[in-house]
């Protein structure tokens, strides 16, 4: 059979994924991507308007670092087995982050990633978001909470946590953090050094 | 260069998805399926700790009436899936991150354009329950699901019915299938 460049044909009561082209698959992989982050976002939206932002906020916090990233960590590498305790095992963990880059990419056919890694060495690297969906949502909807939340209270410290859990040695600096002056501006930036 | 299985070998800085087998990419969906139902689940627990199971679980019900059209609109999108009947429905619930393959076993029988079964024979939130907390087995089965399944129909067409045919909770780890869905478009 063909490869399925999508579902626009018959129902096929035995369909798997793998009848489907790279192409399609990898728009199933972002969209599958984006529900995650995205039940995160409906739950957020209701503590929001139930309990109001910093009640909201510290939930999304605990939940995150309760157990979440540990979860998005384990499931991600296991299933790519990543093995590795540098800045590179930890660049490639980021390259399939299921909240993350898998987000970060443009349109069918390229999806050209629009995170970008910058290995100097393998222990140590800068990580570039050149365009990010959050911000820019932030930035139309004029939620500097939100964003504030994401990038500075959330971010940056879930950078440093999920650097740690590669290697407690390796320091996070973020280099650019939003607010930006302009759209043409990158999103944020962000270095990543294994001290010895 | 070849397909890649898996990510084991160097740091790729030119790095593409494509780059992975059709197996690999597959594998990769289903896990963020899990992720996906487990961040609600982390949620749940959260919320459960400071306002109580009750109140937690009338924010649960809210979330899973509201992702909905995020689920099937994003599944359309990426699919390509236009319609209005039946099948049409079922198509994107194949695709939905929760139903790809390992988490639940499913099987969808379609009669004619006018009928279909739902059947379940493996949940894997059901078997968390039985194990955990059968408390929740009424609230998620009874009270959540047939409203959500109705709403999974609504998205595609509001004249599609859906009846459960058999719930939770059951005689015991044998009472197979867990349940089944009838669907009905109404003329």
């Amino acid at each position: 059979m063909a490869e399925l460049q999508d579902y626009s044909g018959e129902f096929n009561p035995d369909l798997s994924l793998p009848d489907f082209s790279k192409e399609a698959l990898i728009r199933l992989l972002v969209g599958a991507s984006k529900l995650y982050l995205g039940i995160d976002g409906v739950w957020t939206g209701l503590m929001r308007k139930k309990y109001g932002d910093q009640a909201a906020f510290d939930y999304d916090k605990e939940v995150w670092f309760s157990q979440a990233l540990a979860l998005d960590i384990r499931r991600t590498v296991e299933a790519l087995n990543i093995r590795g305790n540098d800045v590179a095992t930890l660049f490639k963990y980021f390259q399939f982050g299921p909240g993350f880059s898998v987000i970060y990419v443009g349109p069918p056919p390229k999806f050209e990633p629009r995170v970008k890694f910058e290995l100097k060495n393998k222990d140590h690297g800068i990580m570039t978001v050149t365009r990010c969906n959050s911000l820019e949502y932030f930035e139309r909807h004029r939620d500097s909470q939100l964003q504030k939340l994401a990038c500075e209270e959330i971010d940056l410290p879930a950078f440093q946590w999920l650097a740690e859990q590669f290697n407690p040695n390796i320091e996070v600096m973020p280099l650019k953090l939003p607010p930006r002056e302009s759209k043409d501006e990158i999103a944020c930036q962000w270095e990543f050094k294994l001290e010895a | 260069m070849g397909e890649l299985k898996d990510y084991s070998g160097e740091f790729n800085r030119h790095f593409r998805y494509e780059d992975f087998s059709k197996e690999m990419l597959e594998k990769i969906i289903c896990e963020y399926g899990r992720l996906y139902e487990l961040m609600d689940g982390l949620w749940y627990t959260t919320v459960a700790e400071e306002v109580g199971p009750e109140k937690s679980w009338e924010f649960e019900m809210k979330v899973w009436r509201r992702i909905v059209r995020h689920v099937l609109g994003g599944v359309k999108k990426a699919a390509n899936i236009e319609g209005n009947d039946l099948a049409t429905m079922f198509k994107a619930v194949q695709l939905d991150p929760c139903y790809t393959k390992g988490l639940y076993q499913y099987d969808i029988y379609i009669r004619d354009k006018n009928y279909a079964i739902m059947t379940i024979y493996r949940c894997p939130s059901l078997s968390y329950f039985e194990k955990t907390d059968p408390g929740r087995i009424k609230p998620l089965c009874h009270d959540l699901e047939p409203p959500a399944f109705q709403d999974y129909a609504d998205f595609f067409n509001p004249k599609i019915k859906v009846k459960p045919l058999k719930l939770p909770p059951r005689k015991g780890p044998d009472d197979i299938p867990v349940c089944q869905w009838e669907y009905r478009l109404e003329e």
